[in-house]
């Protein structure tokens, strides 16, 4: 494989992963490779707390609103860049664990480089690894390509 | 597919290695980049034993002849890629800490991609990245691709 056909970009909305993106477009233009944006929403949205439950209908609401945010965000990126208009890309929204549901598309989508950017809205040190990062190299059937 | 001009492979000669550099020569016929070849010799020299000291001579004798393999090996391993007589490659061998020689040798040629393969000699399991590639991964200042 020199040529990528399908290239997924994790994103959790952060500059870094932008950057990741945009290496993406910039690798899927030479290659006519198509881009897939992914976001997965990590949170479970709890329903209790100490003394107080939301209802099932409050929850769902919530949920729909956060599933809404993310394709909103999402939507932002994938036009945001120079080159978007010269890529084929799609974007998806997941809810679970952000590593695990991204090796999950990764294999389901027949994705055959994932670029990633080393880190992510939370990792504070300058050359630090993220933890989803670093799962997801590490997890990996298909090749990786790590954005600085 | 990322237009890079210099790409580093470290080797440890394993099977591993060679996967990483069969994709490096991939890139670089297709990119006209150049690739270096790169072992760490991880092996202090030590010149004392416990009631014996090799001089100084005999200790210099002995890395040359350390060198010496590692370059050979590196020319073998090169040779099993007859496609690589159309790239141009470099050979470097240097004597350390695996990882910190490698993003040494980055800095210091240059060198805008990494192609390393997780899994080198000393990784037990499939699942598990070895430590060479993991801190190449979290330190390299430039981007990494990882050959599964």
């Amino acid at each position: 494989m020199v040529k990528p056909k399908k290239i997924l970009v994790p994103t959790d909305f952060s500059e870094h992963s932008n950057r990741a993106f945009e290496r993406a477009l910039d690798v899927a233009k030479q290659n006519d490779s198509e881009v897939v944006l992914l976001h997965v929403i990590d949170q479970d949205i709890q329903a209790c707390t100490v003394d107080y439950c939301l209802t099932e209908d409050e929850v769902t609401k919530m949920e729909k609103r956060v599933m809404e945010n993310a394709k909103n965000s999402l939507h932002q990126i994938q036009t945001k860049f120079p080159l978007s208009g010269e890529v084929k890309t799609s974007a998806e929204v997941v809810q679970g664990i952000p590593y695990e549901e991204i090796l999950k598309f990764q294999e389901q989508n027949g994705v055959d480089l994932i670029v990633i950017a080393s880190r992510g809205r939370s990792a504070i040190a300058k050359y630090f690894l993220g933890s989803v990062s670093s799962n997801v190299l590490k997890g990996a059937k298909c090749e990786t390509l790590l954005v600085k | 597919m990322f237009k890079p001009k210099k790409i580093l492979v470290p080797t440890d000669f394993s099977d591993h290695a060679d996967r990483a550099l069969e994709k490096a020569i991939d890139i670089a016929k297709e990119e006209g980049s150049e690739i270096i070849l790169f072992h760490v010799i991880h092996e202090d020299f030590q010149t004392c034993v416990v009631d014996y000291c090799f001089t100084a001579d005999e200790i210099d004798a002995f890395k040359k002849r350390v060198f010496q393999a590692a370059s050979e090996n590196m020319q073998k391993q090169l040779d099993k890629f007859p496609s690589s007589k159309e790239v141009k490659v470099s050979i470097e061998a240097r004597n350390g800490i695996p990882y910190e020689e490698i993003i040494k040798l980055q800095e210091e040629k240059g060198a805008d991609l990494i192609v390393i393969s997780p899994h080198g000699r000393s990784a037990i399991k499939a699942f598990f990245m070895g430590n060479v590639a993991s801190r190449v991964l979290k330190h390299a200042k430039g981007e990494v691709l990882l050959v599964k």
